[in-house]
């Protein structure tokens, strides 16, 4: 089963995406912070993460710096819930780590096609 | 008999012998008016006699030791701004006496010639004359004020457009002297029955809203034309809070709505437990009033872009006849399930434009949803295509109810579901004409509709036939203003990915349609987007200095050279960059900047 760790600050919006991850299979770690999402990563490292770039307490640069300096086997890929697009986030330096960008607002329905894509598990 | 109060008389003259002259006319006066007499030998000590009381009217000998000749008219009337001056003159200076009257004196005498009473008729006549003359000038200046401080401009123009009179506002409004003004022809269009707002291209590049109102008037016995200018860039700044207001609105409005959809759609599914199908159909009306709502917000944020000058434009060429086509065959099921014959009326050759072809099929797909929503059974709405002297008309014609006249000019207006009586169960947003309105007229075209009560309605919508060229001009004017007004700047990148790295590459359609797609998905937030043949594109960054300008030609290129297998060197020529206002500054100069770098 894979984990995927969701970072978000709105509470409900993290309610509905976990639950929506939850039901097709997917074991969910949710966090609202930052700082949670790093101590989250580093006491169990993801299979995928899917931040919310516009976290009150850390830029998106150093929580995705911070994520990359976990130690551990490969890469896990990111998604950007964000409503900026693929230049803007390189305007920012961030684009070379995020995996997918998911627009802002948007459905947890295609958060679960991304998050099925990039770890290549569906339902077990 | 009323008495007189008795006037003060002020005499100018050096030679005593002609005061005592004076003096002894006054003497002979009898008709029971009556003259206090001040004497002075000189202008300045006339003057300083004029200052210690205050005097009625001045009686002034042109040749005096401060002053000899005409000229002592002129030099009296500066000291004696406010009083009437009569010109004593000695025979041999008769010849001057119509010259004295233009240039201001109220009346000559000739000394020797004069009577006592024929000196006073003068004396009162002169003085009443000044006091008449005055008001008027009073008047005048009061008239003259309100005009110069008025904040909205005035001007008068003859017919042939040529200016008379333009007050202060309107030279702050042209940017232009009161001189130049007079001198150029006027450079608006004027109709003396209504109220035309309109935008003036000042000189200095600035474009000026302006609201125009004329009226008939005669100027020197001449028909002619007041008009009365307003400069709405005031107004227009309060439009532009209010339309971020709006859209800061529509944003916080479209999040909790995502929300509310969302949850329903969860429930719904059964990814939180089972759920019967009573309960399905509940939620289904939520969910379905909640997509209800977000329609709403996203052609509320439509309306407001247009509106702002910050609508996105993605431009290719696009051949108009499909356009026309491809709408009639989406909606032939919609139009079957009514009862409502859908039928295109086509030119024989094909017209093509370069414009926003999503947008314009937009405007297309709301007119023939109109159409078929007020088309009786077995009725019939036909789309038509023609050119139309060097244009492209559509019109969609439908056999519905009408439109009342009174309703045909709100029809475009925002919220203004007033033309025709809606049949039951027919939800619009309110903003789908005044959306269709704003992108025809981003295209620079025009929509309008023909209509009668019981005879159904024709819409009509004018498309300029753009080349490439035209289109891009139209897209960088509008640039330019937008930047100007918000002052900022802006960067348009050229990319020429078919020319410069694909001459003769096998797959070289894949690789172009991959590249679009990858300006269309990772540059998606810029601002416009041209496409003037495959793989070449010209792109809009809005709100970007040269710098940053920079930093997105390496991103495309880099984005551009991994489609193409290119190493970095190689992909390094792939884009041009012209940055406003470094190195253009208005259209006309971008496009020749373009076609050099594009040479380079």
């Amino acid at each position: 089963m894979a984990l995927v760790l969701l970072a978000e600050d709105d509470a409900q919006r993290l309610l509905l995406g976990g639950t929506r991850l939850e039901a097709a299979g997917f074991e969910v770690v949710a966090v609202q912070t930052g700082a949670a999402a790093l101590a989250a990563a580093r006491a169990r490292r993801p299979d995928l993460a899917a931040l919310d770039l516009a976290l009150s307490d850390m830029p998106p640069g150093d929580l995705i710096a911070g994520l990359r300096a976990i130690p551990g086997p490969g890469r896990f890929p990111i998604i950007a819930l964000t409503s900026l697009d693929a230049f803007e986030l390189h305007r920012k330096s961030l684009s070379s780590e995020i995996a997918e960008f998911l627009p802002q607002p948007c459905g947890t329905q295609a958060l679960l096609e991304l998050a099925t894509k990039l770890t290549g598990k569906a339902r077990p | 008999m009323e008495t007189e109060p008795a006037l003060n008389v002020l005499v100018v003259e050096d030679s005593p012998y002609d005061a005592k002259i004076i003096q002894e006319l006054f003497r002979d006066i009898k008709n029971g008016a009556s003259f206090n007499l001040a004497f002075a030998e000189t202008l300045q000590k006339g003057a300083a006699a004029a200052r210690e009381a205050p005097r009625d009217v001045v009686l002034l000998d042109l040749n005096l030791p401060d002053s000899y000749g005409p000229e002592t008219l002129g030099r009296a009337e500066a000291l004696f701004p406010d009083l009437p001056v009569i010109v004593m003159t000695g025979f041999y200076e008769e010849h001057l006496g119509l010259d004295l009257i233009k240039k201001g004196a109220q009346d000559y005498l000739v000394k020797g010639k004069i009577t006592g009473d024929w000196l006073a008729y003068s004396i009162k006549y002169s003085v009443e004359r000044a006091r008449i003359e005055r008001k008027l000038r009073q008047r005048e200046e009061h008239l003259e004020d309100i005009l110069e401080k008025s904040p909205d401009g005035v001007m008068v123009a003859r017919k042939d457009g040529r200016v008379l009179f333009a007050n202060h506002a309107a030279e702050l409004i042209f940017a232009r002297k009161r001189e130049d003004l007079l001198k150029h022809p006027l450079p608006l269009e004027a109709d003396p029955d209504k109220t035309l707002e309109t935008e003036l291209r000042r000189l200095d590049g600035r474009k000026i809203p302006l609201e125009v109102r004329a009226v008939e008037t005669v100027w020197d016995s001449e028909p002619c034309r007041l008009l009365l200018l307003r400069d709405l860039t005031p107004v227009r700044a309060l439009q532009r809070n209010r339309d971020e207001f709006i859209s800061m609105i529509s944003h916080e409005l479209r999040s909790p709505l995502s929300v509310v959809k969302e949850s329903m759609d969860l429930v719904l599914d059964g990814s939180v437990g089972e759920v019967n199908d009573r309960q399905k159909e509940i939620l289904r009306i939520g969910i379905e009033n909640s997509a209800r709502l977000n329609r709403l917000i996203d052609a509320l944020l439509d309306i407001t872009k247009i509106e702002a000058g910050v609508m996105p434009m993605d431009i290719a060429k696009a051949d108009l006849g499909l356009l026309v086509e491809e709408t009639v065959r989406d909606y032939s099921r919609l139009a079957g399930e009514r009862s409502v014959r859908l039928a295109k009326d086509l030119p024989k050759s094909p017209l093509f434009s370069y414009c926003d072809t999503e947008k314009v099929r937009e405007v297309l797909i709301n007119l023939v949803s109109n159409a078929l929503k007020f088309s009786p059974r077995d009725g019939t709405v036909t789309v038509s295509l023609r050119p139309w002297e060097g244009e492209a008309l559509f019109c969609v014609e439908d056999q519905g109810p009408g439109i009342e006249p009174d309703d045909i000019p709100k029809l475009f207006s925002k919220f203004a579901q007033v033309g025709r009586r809606r049949p039951p169960g027919v939800k619009g947003t309110g903003l789908g004409l005044a959306i269709c309105k704003g992108i025809v007229e981003l295209h620079g075209g025009r929509v309008w509709v023909e209509s009668q009560p019981g005879a159904g309605s024709k819409f009509f919508v004018l498309l300029p036939v753009l080349p490439f060229e035209a289109a891009l001009k139209a897209l960088v004017r509008r640039e330019i203003e937008l930047a100007l007004a918000r002052s900022y700047k802006f960067c348009v990148i050229d990319v020429n990915f078919a020319g410069r790295a694909l001459p003769g590459a096998p797959r070289a359609a894949e690789l172009c349609a991959r590249a679009e797609a990858f300006l269309k998905s990772d540059m998606r937030n810029a601002h416009a987007l041209l496409k003037r043949e495959e793989g070449d594109f010209t792109l809009v960054i809005s709100n970007s200095d040269p710098r940053e300008g920079c930093r997105a030609c390496t991103f495309i290129e880099k984005g551009l050279g991994d489609i193409a297998g290119l190493g970095q060197g190689a992909a390094s020529g792939l884009t041009r960059l012209l940055s406003f206002p470094a190195d253009f500054k208005d259209e006309e100069t971008f496009i020749r900047r373009l076609a050099s770098a594009r040479e380079a």
